[in-house]
């Protein structure tokens, strides 16, 4: 608890929301005792003084009756209807969605579609008939609110209880034993709470915001009762005449609003584990992976990459890379590297997670995520691609460089058919007419295997296997027979006997065309049959560099040499002798040099 | 290792019956697609068209498959978490009735515990590592291990932790996120292992890993298989994993059993035309580079 009240001081705006509902809370809870003038008394005599006369600090209406004390009394009835209608909302909300969520199959039909009726009435219409029949009171107010957001809250509260009861951990929680409700009060409530959270602060502004609107309307509390609506509604015959008067109580509404917005916002980040920091108190995170990258220094030093000289080849290079660092913020994720290619030639880029190979592979072609700044140089056929305007970027894309991605059907468009999204590259970059790039979009999907071309140029890209999709991510990439393609892990979500005959399109294709391949894995096993010169990253850095056979056979770094042992620990061997034969895995770390530095030095961090 | 001299030892798992730990008999499991037209029946998918396998105590049986073969419907009948439309799970030749009420299987979970594939998102991101590997241990307790009480757990918790090579002391009051990958796999086992379980079962528990990782993960699993006597069902991919951890081996393939047998048979001198072209596909990272195999042109 006094962990969420911590992160809440922090976070900027939630403490301005926190100040702002206090202030409401004090406002309501000083009334009760005191007020500078008794609120409903008229004084004729005083009528419309100006603020800061008499000792009325905001003035007084039309009746002499003091702002400042009306505010204040007025604080007590927006707050009363915005904790009712949100109790309310709350109780609607959670036990609609717990029965849509967990009833018998009819019921949480039922539920379902009431919700969806229900949902299509207006709550300020539905609260000024509840007044017409019942007497506009607080209840009717927050009745009315409450019931149309509990509604709201029902629809987003099922959703949310069903994604989270799809998560894994839920399942492993069913497969520990954890009953029904138990894994409601465990793992569900406490997964839903940030959205409740927010949902409820939205109830508590909306049912601020109508019962100012209802009072204004003349449907609020009758005549005694104090509302910052009713002040309104009492001024707008003089609004021309004292527009000040209306400026108070749209002030106190329009700040209320914003106090509970801003306080549900940030005690949904606040009761997040996530981004309150350690759970320990120390902010410092302990083994984040992301982390690795976080212990270089700021400047990357020459020597780290000795080996890239050596590897260049003689011919003119088609791809220079030197020196290219990314940062983020301060952060440099890639450090300094310096890679060549020259026209044909087959690159593996090695690395394990947050080595940075991703990072540099879509620096290429200039598609690094927003927020990423990178430096160095990138050159093309000498002409250098950092720092050019996007628009000549996207003219060699497709056209000298082009990409393969790993998962095949999100870098398809889903309502796109696949021979539109083939011939696509054709006519942007070849400029031929339609029906010539569906020709030459028909041509390429024979040549890349496609079954049935005729058909599957025609389909959308859900129909399609994982194989598929890949055979049609290949086709677009080389549809305008780049000079470099970059394939980044193409074949890590597809199962073995599609990945191998992936491997051999790519192999096949791109040596057929005279591509140059940047070929990017984490599996040593599949680089081994595509290329011929392997850079092994680490933490942004190219550690090994050099012909695939001498890499493997010998490689230098120990870093090489502990992957390489790992690789080939767990890699399958087609025919053992016998199974004595498997290398041993090596009790800890397969080298001196932990892979997670994390989990040596767990004890100190 | 005196901090895991209370878990149970190989020597108790030898003094048994013959009869086998888990079994599954003529497992058959359809699932019904969206409905194309209004008036026409709903098609359906065939998961799982009759499956049959065996685990004895202390033993090892990898499930070998490619996506669609139906292992993860497998993993869902064995851990009694969904109910078979035909065939059924035993263990200890009694009957696993999948997706009934939760507590009407405590007596399999307590022998029966699972290793998820993904890391992070198997465990609750809103819970402590503590909370988390206690979960079972509350679920579960029994009139045994209800007598111990907070003191008892915590010290079962800590237990659990020192096994899998994690500082308990230091991962205590931690959340999930603040672990590396491999750090979460080792909280998952240490949150099966929790409950003094028999069988282990795990799908495709390093895949989600990185390859150095990888290494870590599997030689804890296999050191806490044979020090604690535990069998292991283990679906994967990846045959490398399948030939260092399992004696058995299932080869599964469109809801049927393809091939199955001791995994130096199976995965040397295969008898199925499928398994050899899978075992043909797996990229091979030979000591010797240059016989490494190349693919040549597919046609």
């Amino acid at each position: 608890m006094s962990g969420i009240l911590r992160a809440l001081l922090r976070h900027r705006s939630g403490l301005l929301g926190l100040v702002l509902v206090s202030v409401l809370v004090a406002a309501a809870a000083v009334s009760w005792v005191w007020t500078p003038y008794d609120p409903t008394t008229t004084d004729l005599k005083a009528r419309w003084v100006l603020p800061f006369r008499d000792g009325h600090v905001l003035g007084t209406d039309m009746l002499g009756r003091d702002q400042l004390s009306l505010l204040l009394v007025g604080a007590r009835e927006t707050l009363a209807v915005a904790l009712l209608a949100t109790a309310i909302a709350a109780a609607v909300g959670l036990l609609m969605a717990g029965a849509a969520a967990l009833a018998p199959r009819w019921i949480s039909a039922s539920v379902v579609q009431l919700v969806d009726v229900v949902i299509a009435f207006p709550a300020l219409l539905t609260a000024m008939v509840l007044a017409a029949v019942f007497g506009g009171s607080l209840w009717t107010a927050a009745s009315a609110v409450g019931i149309a957001s509990g509604v709201h809250v029902a629809r987003v509260t099922r959703l949310e209880i069903e994604r989270v009861r799809g998560t894994d951990y839920v399942l492993a929680a069913t497969a520990s034993g954890s009953g029904t409700w138990r894994t409601m009060r465990r793992h569900v409530l406490p997964n839903i709470a940030p959205t409740l959270i927010v949902q409820l602060s939205l109830v508590m502004a909306v049912a601020t915001l109508t019962e100012a609107s209802l009072s204004y309307l003349g449907y609020g509390s009758p005549s005694p009762a104090v509302s910052w609506g009713r002040m309104l509604h009492d001024q707008q015959p003089y609004i021309e005449a004292r527009p000040l008067l209306v400026v108070w109580p749209g002030i106190a509404v329009a700040l209320t609003v914003l106090g509970f917005n801003l306080l549900g916002d940030a005690l949904r980040d606040a009761t997040d584990p996530r981004l309150r920091g350690s759970g320990v108190g120390s902010a410092a995170p302990g083994g984040v992976p992301e982390s690795a990258a976080e212990g270089l220094p700021k400047h990357g030093s020459a020597a780290a990459v000795p080996v890239a000289a050596v590897a260049a080849p003689a011919s003119a290079p088609l791809l220079t890379v030197t020196d290219l660092t990314i940062r983020v913020g301060a952060r440099i994720l890639v450090d300094g590297v310096s890679l060549s290619l020259a026209a044909g030639e087959r690159l593996g880029l090695i690395g394990e997670s947050g080595s940075g190979k991703s990072l540099t592979s879509l620096a290429v072609p200039g598609l690094l995520p927003e927020g990423l700044t990178a430096s160095g140089s990138i050159r093309i056929d000498g002409v250098e691609l950092l720092g050019r305007p996007e628009r000549q970027l996207a003219g060699i894309r497709g056209e000298r460089v082009a990409m393969v991605f790993q998962e095949p059907l999100t870098a398809l468009d889903p309502l796109w058919r696949i021979g539109r999204q083939i011939a696509e590259p054709l006519r942007l970059h070849r400029g031929l007419t339609r029906r010539q790039a569906d020709e030459e979009a028909l041509r390429l999907a024979r040549r890349v295997g496609l079954p049935d071309p005729e058909h599957i140029v025609r389909a959308w890209p859900h129909q399609l296997s994982g194989g598929q999709r890949q055979r049609v991510g290949i086709a677009i990439a080389l549809a305008c027979r780049p000079a470099l393609l970059i394939a980044d892990e193409p074949t890590t979500a597809l199962d073995a006997t599609v990945q191998r005959e992936i491997l051999a399109l790519l192999d096949e294709l791109t040596r057929e065309q005279g591509t140059a391949l940047i070929f990017v894995t984490h599996d040593l096993a599949v680089v081994a049959s595509v290329a011929d010169r392997i850079a092994v990253m680490r933490r942004g850095r190219i550690v090994e560099h050099g012909p695939l056979g001498e890499v493997l056979a010998s490689p230098r770094e120990a870093y090489t040499r502990s992957l390489l042992a790992a690789a080939r620990a767990t890699s399958f061997t087609p025919s053992p002798a016998s199974p004595s034969a498997v290398p041993p895995i090596p009790p800890s770390a397969p080298s001196a040099e932990p892979f997670e530095p994390s989990l040596a030095t767990e004890a100190t961090t | 290792m005196n901090e895991t001299a209370s878990l149970p030892t190989a020597e108790t798992a030898t003094e048994t019956a013959p009869e086998p730990l888990l079994s599954a008999r003529g497992l058959r499991r359809t699932y019904r697609l969206p409905r194309r037209r209004l008036l026409r029946p709903a098609p359906v998918r065939q998961a799982l068209r009759g499956v049959d396998l065996e685990v004895r105590e202390g033993g090892s049986l990898g499930i070998v498959g490619e996506s669609g073969a139906g292992k993860s419907t497998l993993i869902r009948l064995l851990l009694g978490l969904d109910r078979a439309d035909a065939g059924q799970v035993l263990y200890r030749g009694r009957e696993v009735a999948g997706g009934g009420r939760p507590r009407d299987l405590a007596w399999f979970r307590r022998e029966v515990q699972f290793v998820p594939q993904d890391p992070l998102g198997s465990l609750d991101p809103r819970m402590r590592v503590r909370d988390i590997v206690a979960e079972p241990l509350e679920c579960l307790a029994d009139a045994s291990t209800a007598a111990d009480g907070k003191a008892g757990r915590d010290r079962r918790i800590d237990e659990v932790l020192h096994a899998v090579g994690l500082d308990a002391a230091d991962v205590r009051r931690r959340y999930p996120h603040e672990f590396s990958g491999g750090q979460r796999q080792r909280i998952a086992i240490a949150r099966a292992l929790a409950p003094r379980p028999r069988l282990l079962i795990a799908d495709e528990p390093v895949s989600a890993l990185d390859v150095s990782v990888r290494v870590q993960v599997l030689d804890l699993l296999r050191d806490l298989t044979a020090r604690l006597g535990l069998a292991l069902v283990l679906v994967s991919h990846d045959l490398g994993v399948v030939q260092l951890l399992c004696e058995e081996v299932l080869v599964l393939k469109d809801g049927r059993v393809e091939e199955q047998g001791p995994a130096e048979a199976v995965l040397r001198a295969p008898r199925s035309g499928y398994t050899r072209e899978l075992l043909a596909s797996v990229p091979s990272l030979a000591a010797d580079p240059v016989s490494a195999p190349r693919y040549g042109p597919t046609r």
